[in-house]
């Protein structure tokens, strides 16, 4: 079975670029003033493009030996921010405020390379009503196993009893929620578990430098080819709603339009559990049970639904119409050509969740929760 | 079952002149890490499929393991220019990804 090897690259640097106004990263809701203000916005403009002409310069020439199996493939660059506004390229270490993907097209001669001799193999299926920590371990098997094979833990026993219990639990809660429906254009379209490992076989949600592996699992909502079940509102759990309730909410960002065609079409969200058992935006990583991905349809069309959701937070639209204002800034600056083969395709804005509601970038000390993804042609 | 591997570089640097170190870093580091990587090619290469427990219910969407990532850091930091303190740490990431079961498709609004 021949596999394919491809080649991302990761750029950091510690290089101060300038300064953004720093309500944008505080809990304000409203930055309207500070985006009127001239001195503002010309010192952000002049930081944020001195930052892309860093990124383009730094972009490798495109010499890949056709002969490799391995090339390429994209190149990803961290900005990172202090809360007084000042911001650069990030080195290695602390929270990333933006993160910018440079992707390459295809090589049309790679392209088949890749394509040939691929055996995709099915996967053996069983339909059960129940699940089991033995059964996890069954579908985690081919990562599970890659994992010991790396020598990098030595306490294999403990990792994959931390592993797989967590696991478990995670999948209890979606499962939960396999029959939430959708209404607006926004809908969940996976949930993803990260977990970083120690050498000694801890897991945690927590990323550190210096981490042995790092996990992420995902589970991708798939529909039966036939449909034929109507959905009752009395089905809906507490959970559901609230994740209903969110997809409603990002109906927020229809205000939103962008420039140099890219398009806000994908969130990622923390989740966490609370005092009741119920979901929760994860206040940290150390509480996160793992991440809820929407995805914009843009053709779909909204369905009246006549029942109240919850929203996450009253002044969470507000913290939204924010986050809109900050992509639409970073897309109209972005660099809008191909550069020696790449072209940046994908900015990934995090974002702190405020007590009262509102959004604001990550500072490199603080703890990102919810991830707006603004892409060209791109699924995350 | 789609397998792909894919590596990541972690770079630091203190200064945008490093650029033109750029070029000559990639084919090391490509080097250095088809080196290392040996051993782990085997183990995926031979890592089968696994079995997915699909839920019995009466509900037509469900949630299903399509896509697992397993991110490796092979080997620790090394000096690709010294003068300018460019680092790379390269990170290793191995992807498996399952066809549908028969019968499902991807979900869409």
């Amino acid at each position: 079975m021949k596999k394919i090897f491809l080649i991302s690259l990761l750029l950091s640097a510690n290089a101060f670029a300038g300064k953004i106004p720093s309500s944008w990263l505080s809990n304000t809701l409203d930055i309207s003033e500070s985006m009127k203000s001239i001195q503002n916005m010309k010192m952000a403009e002049n930081a944020v493009d001195k930052i892309f002409q860093a990124g383009v310069m730094m972009l490798p020439e495109n010499k890949d030996d056709k002969k490799s199996k391995w090339f390429l493939q994209s190149i990803m660059m961290e900005i990172g921010a202090e809360k007084e506004g000042n911001i650069g390229l990030l080195g290695a270490g602390g929270e990333a405020a933006v993160e910018l993907v440079w992707t390459k097209a295809v090589d049309p001669n790679r392209g088949k390379k890749l394509n040939t001799n691929e055996e995709v193999v099915p996967t053996e299926v069983k339909i059960s009503s129940e699940m089991n920590v033995s059964d996890i371990e069954k579908e985690v098997k081919p990562i599970l196993d890659l994992a010991m094979a790396s020598g990098k833990i030595k306490n294999r026993q403990f990792l994959k009893e931390n592993l797989l219990k967590r696991a478990f639990e995670f999948q209890k809660v979606i499962r939960e929620l396999e029959n939430t429906p959708s209404f607006t254009k926004w809908y969940v379209y996976k949930y993803q578990l990260d977990l970083n490992v120690s050498g000694e076989g801890h897991v945690t949600p927590i990323f550190e430098v210096g981490m042995a592996l790092r996990f992420k699992m995902e589970w991708w909502k798939i529909a039966k080819k036939t449909q034929t079940k109507n959905w009752e509102k009395s089905e809906l759990s507490d959970n559901a709603k609230f994740v209903m309730g969110i997809a409603q909410d990002l109906e927020t960002f229809e205000q939103v339009k962008l420039e140099n065609d890219f398009k806000f079409n994908t969130v990622k969200i923390g989740l966490g559990v609370g005092v009741e058992g119920e979901l929760v935006v994860a206040k940290g990583q150390a509480n996160a049970i793992g991440s809820i991905f929407f995805l914009k349809n843009e053709k779909a069309t909204n369905t009246k639904f006549k029942m109240d959701l919850p929203t996450l937070h009253q002044n969470f639209k507000r913290g939204l119409v924010k986050a809109g204002k900050i992509a639409q800034f970073f897309t109209a600056r972005a660099p809008n050509k191909e550069e020696k083969g790449f072209k940046l395709n994908v900015i990934e804005m995090e974002f702190q969740y405020f007590m009262n509601g509102s959004l604001g970038l990550v500072t490199v000390e603080g703890i990102s929760v919810i991830q707006l993804f603004v892409t060209r042609n791109v699924i995350i | 079952m789609k397998y792909l591997l894919a590596i990541f570089f972690v770079i630091t640097t203190n200064s945008y002149a490093a650029n033109y170190k750029m070029n000559q870093f990639s084919r090391i580091v490509v080097h250095k890490i088809k080196k290392e990587l040996a051993k782990f090619e085997a183990a995926f290469k031979e890592s089968e499929a696994g079995t997915v427990i699909l839920h019995e219910s009466e509900a037509e969407t469900a949630f299903y393991l399509k896509r697992m990532r397993l991110m490796i850091a092979p080997f620790a930091a090394f000096d690709i220019a010294e003068e300018f303190e460019v680092k790379v740490v390269p990170l290793v990431e191995f992807r498996w990804t399952r066809k549908n079961p028969a019968g499902w498709i991807n979900y869409r609004r």
